[in-house]
């Protein structure tokens, strides 16, 4: 059973979002395994104290997505096989360098600089 | 579904509580109620169940609202609808008999949650234990549209968090809650819809979903409607230094 | 069936220790009044008629004690009228369970008074306080007392005006508590309780009784009137 226990939505964004954003991430950086459960619909909304319909909207987007599959409509389990997981990792680490490089970029740092910063903090970084 | 149109409220005094409102409640919604003080959200959940006298139309499932089917309906007010001088086991007794769709076991469950004790008299507990009792005898009647006008009021941040929870794990799908908070930002995630009240008018009628889709945020949405000027603060502070004097 | 009996019930929860507080309060200063009376009284003949008029007015008192203590309770909170409203039952019936359990209340208060009496009379059978004799089978401490005579039973228009005094005062005090829960205002509600002892303190007086009476009683036909026809089924007593 995948746990919501680090979920941590933030004002900003939709919550269903972050759901489907929270899944996809623990999909591509191996915290929700393939054949993984998801609680229940209305057991995920009493967890977080949102709305069904929002629970429902992100597991909507999931199916699409085809990274869930719903049995009999009650119970949905993660289906991910590894290329998918390789192409959501892909993904994500495309979008998260980009905005660093970005960053570093407007901090007015060149690429030797950025990279020797990176180098200087590779060790200390948590995994 | 619940139906009310063109509801029209003025007071004796000349005041215009509500002013031609248009709603439909449809079941599984869970429906917040928002607008200042004064905007008239107590007086059109009153209105809806007949106890005050009102222009316009209000029906539940094509019919009036009558003794015949107003047991459809339950209100937990911050007046406080209990008997005072009885214990929340009499009146369990009491619902019971009055209502045959009082669910005793949610009863049961609820006042265990809370620790409300079931055999003193509700005039001697608490403020805030006696909203908590108000809100679970308006959730056990066994309505299908529940409605709950401010029922927060003296509860800790953890009661609540965890009565919105219970909520949600609670309600059926044939069941429709209307609550009226000021509690904005706690009860978005709580809700499905959002219906804006302004001097009497509805001023906006939202479903979170197309808030969502749009990236707005409830609070967002409330302070576009009202109109509300940051500035204000500026404006004030600036009146009260030193300076501005 | 089981609805009224509730209903009945809750009322009665509501408001049973308050009539029982004032049955209480008033037995004990009747009693320390008339042990107090009868050393007044061997002290001389000074205190003989102060003595005398004391009871009936702690009587008057703990009648007015009782319709404040109904009219305070059963069942008419502010807030419980939104749970009142929306039972199967009617305005109407709620009003007449009400009615009769504050009927009920008020013939307890003339029982319990009877008892008293009985007991008093029985403990100072040997003494010259009282102007019965043995036809009667409760004596009564004072002749012409208005609220205080029991019920001898050979003048049947006492015992009838002891039953209509109960029966008015009970619907007067159940509609008093419908008025106060709808808010009407206490100052209204309160207002028939002071008549009633104005119309006791001037019984000796008859035109002014009389009218007094008559007004008493056109009132609370009205009141029944607004009760059971009017408002009995609809949305009743709204002051908005």
């Amino acid at each position: 059973m995948i746990s919501f226990k680090e979920f941590r939505p933030d004002g900003n964004t939709p919550i269903y979002l972050q759901i489907v954003d929270y899944v996809r991430r623990g999909i591509a950086f191996g915290g929700i395994p393939d054949g993984d459960e998801l609680p229940s619909r209305r057991a995920l909304s009493v967890l977080l104290g949102i709305n069904p319909n929002t629970v429902q909207r992100a597991f909507g987007m999931l199916e699409e997505e085809g990274l869930i599959s719903s049995s009999h409509g009650v119970t949905s389990t993660v289906t991910a096989p590894p290329r998918r997981v390789e192409e959501l990792r892909e993904e994500f680490l495309a979008s998260d360098v980009k905005a660093a490089a970005a960053m570093l970029k407007r901090s007015g740092l060149s690429l030797e600089q950025a990279a020797a910063l990176l180098a200087a903090y590779w060790e200390e970084a948590e995994k | 579904m619940i139906e009310i149109k063109d509801l029209e409220k003025t007071y004796a005094g000349g005041s215009r509580a509500l002013d031609h409102i248009d709603l439909e409640l449809h079941p599984g919604e869970i429906v917040g109620l928002f607008g200042p003080n004064g905007a008239g959200k107590t007086t059109l959940m009153k209105c809806i169940f007949g106890y005050l006298r009102y222009n316009g139309k209000i029906t539940l499932d094509g019919d009036p609202v009558t003794r015949k089917n107003i047991a459809r309906l339950s209100f937990g007010t911050c007046e406080h609808s209990f008997f005072p001088g009885i214990t929340a086991d009499d009146h369990a007794l009491f619902y019971r008999d009055h209502f045959e769709t009082f669910d005793e076991r949610r009863f049961r469950v609820l006042m265990d949650f809370f620790g409300l004790p079931t055999d003193r008299k509700i005039r001697h507990m608490s403020a805030g234990q006696q909203n908590q009792f108000e809100v679970i005898m308006a959730l056990c009647q066994g309505a299908d549209y529940i409605f709950l006008d401010e029922p927060f009021a003296g509860n800790d941040i953890f009661n609540r968090e965890d009565f919105y929870k219970v909520l949600l794990g609670m309600l059926g799908p044939g069941e429709m809650l209307m609550l009226s908070t000021h509690l904005i930002e706690e009860v978005s995630g709580l809700i499905s819809r959002a219906v804006l009240l302004d001097k009497g008018k509805i001023i906006g009628d939202r479903q979170i979903s197309e808030l969502e889709e749009e990236g707005t945020s409830l609070v967002g949405c409330i302070k576009a409607a009202y109109s509300y000027r940051p500035d204000r603060v500026y404006e004030a502070l600036d009146q009260l230094s030193p300076e501005g004097q | 069936m089981k609805k009224i009996s509730s209903l009945f019930g809750a009322c009665a929860a509501e408001s049973f220790a308050g009539v029982l507080c004032v049955l209480g309060c008033m037995g004990i200063v009747e009693i320390v009044a008339f042990v107090l009376r009868g050393i007044i009284r061997d002290a001389g003949s000074f205190g003989e008629a102060a003595a005398d008029s004391f009871l009936p007015f702690i009587c008057a008192l703990g009648y007015l004690g009782m319709f404040l203590a109904l009219v305070r309770g059963s069942g008419n909170s502010r807030g419980s009228r939104y749970t009142v409203r929306r039972l199967r039952v009617s305005e109407r019936t709620t009003f007449l369970v009400r009615a009769v359990y504050c009927i009920l209340c008020f013939a307890l208060f003339i029982l319990f008074q009877a008892v008293m009496i009985f007991l008093l009379a029985f403990f100072y059978r040997h003494g010259r306080y009282f102007s019965g004799g043995a036809e009667y089978l409760f004596v009564s401490l004072r002749a012409d007392g208005f609220l205080y005579s029991i019920i001898p039973l050979k003048d049947i228009w006492m015992v009838l005006m002891n039953a209509a005094c109960v029966v008015f005062s009970g619907t007067a005090a159940a509609y008093m508590a419908v008025l106060i829960r709808d808010g009407i205002g206490p100052i209204i509600s309160y207002a028939v309780p002071v008549a009633v002892i104005l119309l006791f303190l001037m019984r000796s007086l008859f035109v002014p009784f009389v009218l007094v009476f008559v007004l008493l009683t056109i009132c609370w036909l009205l009141c029944l009137y607004s009760a059971l026809v009017y408002s009995g089924d609809k949305w009743g007593w709204d002051r908005s």
